[in-house]
């Protein structure tokens, strides 16, 4: 797991800017910290699908997006990932000490924990003969987020890795991630890396997202040369 | 039917195993809800009973884990389920104890989550009321000691069934949430009748974390541990043998309950049945406690920090409005972020232990002393003294405190010691003594002693021990009454050679009246902590006190080898001195070109500029023609694109020590520009927005008032118009929490129709914005700023979304 500089940037917004030494100073010892203080923990679990429920369950995924996701998959690893509650901690701490270093420390978690989750996924594609889809979490698209209850339900995370889904659907600690990924009959990419989240390592998935106005979407690579 | 408890004292007792496992294997499809078969498919449930029965185990969990509402999602359908469950396991298994089994919410309690300790104690109460047939009641697998906390209480309080409780801890050798196995004993065995750990790992790796709890509790233990690992088919990695192998571990180190989780099936149980019938451990005391428990080392603890009394351990003493001017404003505005920023500072600056004290006739305690305790546990771990002298509003403040707390304080008089010491005994904190009674202080060393004595024997009464007792021998003003000084060294002398308790004193009662009051104040903590003085209430932040104890500790040998005094004073000058402030160029345009682009950069330097430019100025005008264009132009360059946000809240932080600068030369309020209250909605816990905006305005020169996280709409109204505030700005994170920020406009329109608002976060846009019913819609913190401007200040117009 590891805070990608280009990512962190990213999210933090930075289009170019240029930066001297005391911001850069910052960001390293934010991505430092958030990485020390991590304990990651994830749990993954396997299931049929018939048509759009989880087999031996009656959990169903709603939503055109989802559907689209997932056509062609027969089965679906559900996924729960979390930094822990110690960055949590850290976070309130640092709320009540200085709102730079909270806002660079939470950019960086939510980079590590994107880290961590295209790790998992890049296991769990090298352990699969068959190519995985990309991620997809509740909340995109027309995927209901209430969603996210089911799948920490389903996978019990409240018990194994620590994590909670509220009565606003959050999930507490929030630097974690639940998602979906679908198992397609499609031959295994050679380069099990490419292709996968939502940031850096896909820019084609990013560009296929519906959601135009989003803040973080990547710009055409042209135009990031040019400058 | 036979009493669990005095089943308990002579034996060692044998829980079942896992009933998840069992049920994964026999059940063709498994509800979302599991404990829905206890109705759709009874048969089921007994059979796994039944064998558990048949394999030897003595209790019977019911299979009531996840029935609570909170999971459930309906009250009358937990109750149904509970009480199903609960006969089931009855009939299914005649002769054996049925165990109500309370596992957590699902939801994580405040400050980290949404929930409420009391909305969770309502959740246990509930269940427990349900479950009210079965013979004992455990509470399993948790992870947060405060939600864990709330399970004991509500189960105390609501039913008077033994209560066994247990905890999950990972390989790291604490909980999820990081709570430590020493916090969790010193804090749920007062409350419990046993405690323990279950599921987590295979029984081996729980070895560690069991041995520190028999080192910390004089309850019977428990262990219900995983059969190891599962594989991707579920398969467990520790066999029945391998697995008895270890508990033959834990009852040779004296555990008495025993049992199975995740992974184990009848045959685990039958093994450890054959272990408990060969086991004969000593008879449990009569109230249950360990027949020889471990030796009692003076403690007190959060979830994640024990504190061990064997050394001087400094009780900060900032979090207290008594003479202290900051504080007592900031309590009287509900201002809690300057409670958490001493909370960090005080902990920064070396305190083990944090007082607080809401102590103002203006204030209800009983509401305001749980508010600070849960504020200052929300940015710090360290123990927490209350310090009320109100059996109610102690009590409440004792509901709401994670971890083993001190009360402080009881005296002499029979009618504090009877109505508090017996709230120290139910929640297991320690309590201070003060040696007054209802004669006053007395002037003697022995007369002092004497009540300490009483407070001594009546704790005894109550079963606290001597260890949980911090005697306060008095600090008098030694301008006003000489010869006390010696009378105080002298008590604690005495009261340490006489009993096994600690030694608490307030140091800086002594110079008052005094010039120079850290001389004085120096030397009494030096004898003091020589006379025996465990605990000083002290101001950590005055580098006098830090110096002291650092030179104590080093004389005293409990800093080994002097090694923390030489790494702390090695590089340190003799004499505290003043920073060092960098020549002054003379020229203001010099200066306001340095302070311009200090400030721009967020280098921490802008200070001292501005220190030299308030040499030259009126501070009035450093803020208009300094401080205010410099972040202006910030400002518009964010706007522009040419700086991005950690840039502008760099510039707004460094504004804010040169902000600090100025204020102290002006009159109180002279340089606030508007008053404005900002809040995170009811359900929402993503504050660093609002948390941005905030530090932003607050270096315009806006005093802002933060209410926090998750803050029902009609706190923010109260707020709003105790102040008369004109201008409040509400975020929310999430699409599920705009419907509360709606609804929190729409009460603010009708209490406070005078108050605007504006609001922001990453769901919103102008068009939602105005749907729900906003002034204005603030794209990021700049944003804030335009709009103060204009309504405070006749800055620019910046126009309403419902014009």
């Amino acid at each position: 797991m590891q805070v990608d500089r280009e990512e962190f940037l990213r999210y933090l917004g930075w289009k170019g800017q240029e930066t001297d030494d005391t911001v850069s100073e910052k960001l390293d010892r934010a991505a430092e910290r958030a990485l020390e203080l991590s304990r990651p923990r994830s749990v993954v679990r396997r299931f049929g699908l018939d048509g759009m429920r989880l087999e031996g369950t009656d959990f169903f995924f709603e939503g055109e997006d989802i559907r689209k996701h997932l056509s062609g998959c027969g089965a679906v690893f559900l996924l729960a990932a979390t930094l822990g509650a110690q960055p949590e901690r850290e976070l309130m701490r640092l709320s009540e000490k200085s709102a730079c270093e909270a806002l660079l420390f939470d950019t960086a978690c939510s980079c590590a924990v994107e880290c961590y989750c295209d790790e998992i996924c890049e296991d769990l594609q090298r352990d699969c003969p068959t190519a995985l889809t990309a991620r997809f979490s509740c909340g995109y698209g027309d995927f209901p987020l209430g969603a996210q209850r089911e799948i920490c339900r389903l996978l019990r995370t409240d018990t194994q890795i620590g994590l909670c889904c509220d009565e606003s659907l959050l999930l507490t600690p929030r630097k974690s991630v639940t998602a979906v990924v679908g198992i397609t009959a499609r031959p295994a990419p050679a380069n099990a890396r490419e292709g996968r989240g939502c940031g850096k390592k896909s820019h084609s998935q990013c560009g296929g997202c519906g959601k135009t106005d989003c803040a973080f979407r990547r710009e055409p690579r042209g135009k990031e040369s040019d400058r | 039917m036979k009493d669990f408890r005095s089943f308990l004292r002579e034996r060692v007792v044998v829980f079942d195993g896992a009933f998840g496992t069992l049920l994964q294997a026999r059940a063709a499809r498994i509800p979302a809800l599991p404990e829905r078969l206890n109705l759709e498919d009874p048969a089921l449930i007994a059979g796994i009973h039944r064998d558990y029965a048949a394999a030897g185990a003595d209790v019977i969990t019911a299979n009531t884990f996840g029935a609570n509402e909170a999971k459930t999602g309906d009250a009358a359908l937990t109750e149904e389920l509970v009480r199903a469950a609960v006969r089931l396991a009855r009939e299914a298994a005649p002769g054996k104890f049925v165990a109500l089994d309370i596992g957590p919410t699902g939801h994580m309690l405040e400050p980290m989550g949404s929930m409420t300790f009391e909305q969770a104690y309502g959740v246990f109460a509930r269940m427990v009321e349900a479950g009210k047939e079965a013979d004992v009641i455990l509470i399993e697998t948790m992870s947060d000691l405060q939600e864990l906390r709330a399970a004991l209480l509500a189960a105390r309080e609501h039913s008077d069934l033994p209560v066994l409780c247990s905890m999950t801890f990972e390989e790291s050798g604490r909980t999820f949430t990081g709570c430590d196995p020493v916090c969790y004993a010193l804090t749920a065995s007062p409350l419990a009748d046993a405690v323990g750990v279950n599921c987590s790992l295979g029984p081996k790796a729980l070895l560690p974390a069991v041995q520190k709890i028999l080192q910390n509790t004089d309850k019977p233990v428990l262990v219900q541990a995983n059969a190891g690992l599962p594989d991707a088919d579920l398969h467990y990695s520790v066999g029945a043998e391998e697995f008895a192998q270890v508990y033959q571990e834990f009852l040779r180190l004296g555990v008495r309950i025993v049992g199975g989780c995740c992974g184990t099936t009848p045959d685990y149980i039958r093994r450890l049945r054959d272990l408990a019938d060969k086991a004969k451990p000593a008879p449990l005391g009569k109230d249950g406690t360990l027949p020889a428990p471990p030796a009692r080392r003076a403690a007190v603890c959060s979830a994640t920090k024990a504190i061990f009394i064997d050394g001087v351990r400094v009780i900060g003493e900032r979090i207290n409005p008594t003479g202290k001017k900051a504080m007592k404003q900031a309590l009287l505005a509900r201002d809690y972020g300057y409670v958490r920023s001493q909370a960090i500072q005080q902990q920064e600056a070396g305190a083990d232990i944090l007082d607080v004290n809401a102590g103002l006739p203006e204030l209800d305690e009983k509401e305001i002393l749980p508010r600070l305790v849960r504020e200052v546990q929300a940015v710090s771990d360290l123990p927490i003294q209350i310090d009320c002298g109100k059996p109610e509003a102690i009590e409440a403040a004792l509901r709401v405190c994670c971890g083993k707390a001190i009360v402080n304080s009881v005296n002499g008089e029979e009618r504090s010691l009877r109505s508090i010491l017996p709230l120290v005994k139910k929640y297991g904190a320690a309590v201070v003594g003060l040696t007054v009674d209802e004669k006053g202080v007395p002037k003697t060393a022995e007369e002092r002693v004497r009540i300490a004595d009483r407070i001594v024997q009546t704790a005894k009464e109550y079963g606290i021990a001597e260890e949980d007792i911090y005697i306060d021998c008095l600090t008098l003003t030694v301008s006003a009454e000489q010869a006390q000084a010696k009378e105080t060294l002298r008590a604690i002398r005495t009261v340490k050679e006489k009993y096994r308790v600690k030694t608490v004193l307030g140091v800086s009662n002594i110079s008052f009246g005094l010039p120079n009051r850290p001389i004085i104040n120096s030397a009494f903590l030096t004898a003091a902590l020589f006379a025996g003085l465990d605990l000083p209430i002290l101001n950590p932040n005055v580098p006098e006190n830090a110096q002291t104890l650092a030179a104590f500790r080093a004389l005293s040998g409990e800093d080994e080898n002097c090694a923390e005094y030489v790494a702390r004073y090695a590089q340190a000058p003799a004499a505290a001195a003043e920073k060092p402030v960098p020549p002054a160029k003379g020229k203001a345009e010099e200066n306001a070109g340095d302070i311009f682009s200090a400030i721009r950069k967020g280098a921490p330097e802008a200070e001292q500029i501005c220190a030299e430019l308030l040499k030259e100025h009126p501070p009035l005008e450093v803020i208009d023609k300094y401080l205010i264009p410099a972040l202006n132009a910030v400002g518009d360059e964010y706007e522009k694109g040419t700086l991005f946000l950690p840039q502008l809240i760099g510039a707004a932080e460094s504004a804010k020590g040169c902000f600090a600068r100025v204020k102290a030369m002006l009159p109180a309020g002279a340089a606030e520009r508007g008053e404005i209250v900002l809040a995170t909605v009811r359900g929402d816990v993503h504050d660093i927005g609002k948390n941005i905006a905030k530090t932003v305005l607050e270096n315009y020169g806006y005093r802002v008032y933060d209410l926090g996280k998750n803050v029902p709409p009609e706190e923010v109204v109260r707020a709003v118009r105790e102040r008369d505030i004109r201008l409040c700005g509400l975020s929310a994170l999430m699409t599920t929490t705009v419907p509360s920020m709606e609804e929190t406009i729409r009460l603010l329109r009708r209490e406070c129709p005078h108050c605007r608002v504006m609001v922001g976060g990453a769901v919103l846009n102008p068009d939602y914005a105005r749907k729900i019913g906003a002034d204005w819609y603030c794209k990021d913190a700049n944003a804030d700023v335009k709009i103060a401007q204009y309504l405070f200040e006749q800055g620019e117009k910046v126009p309403t979304l419902q014009e």
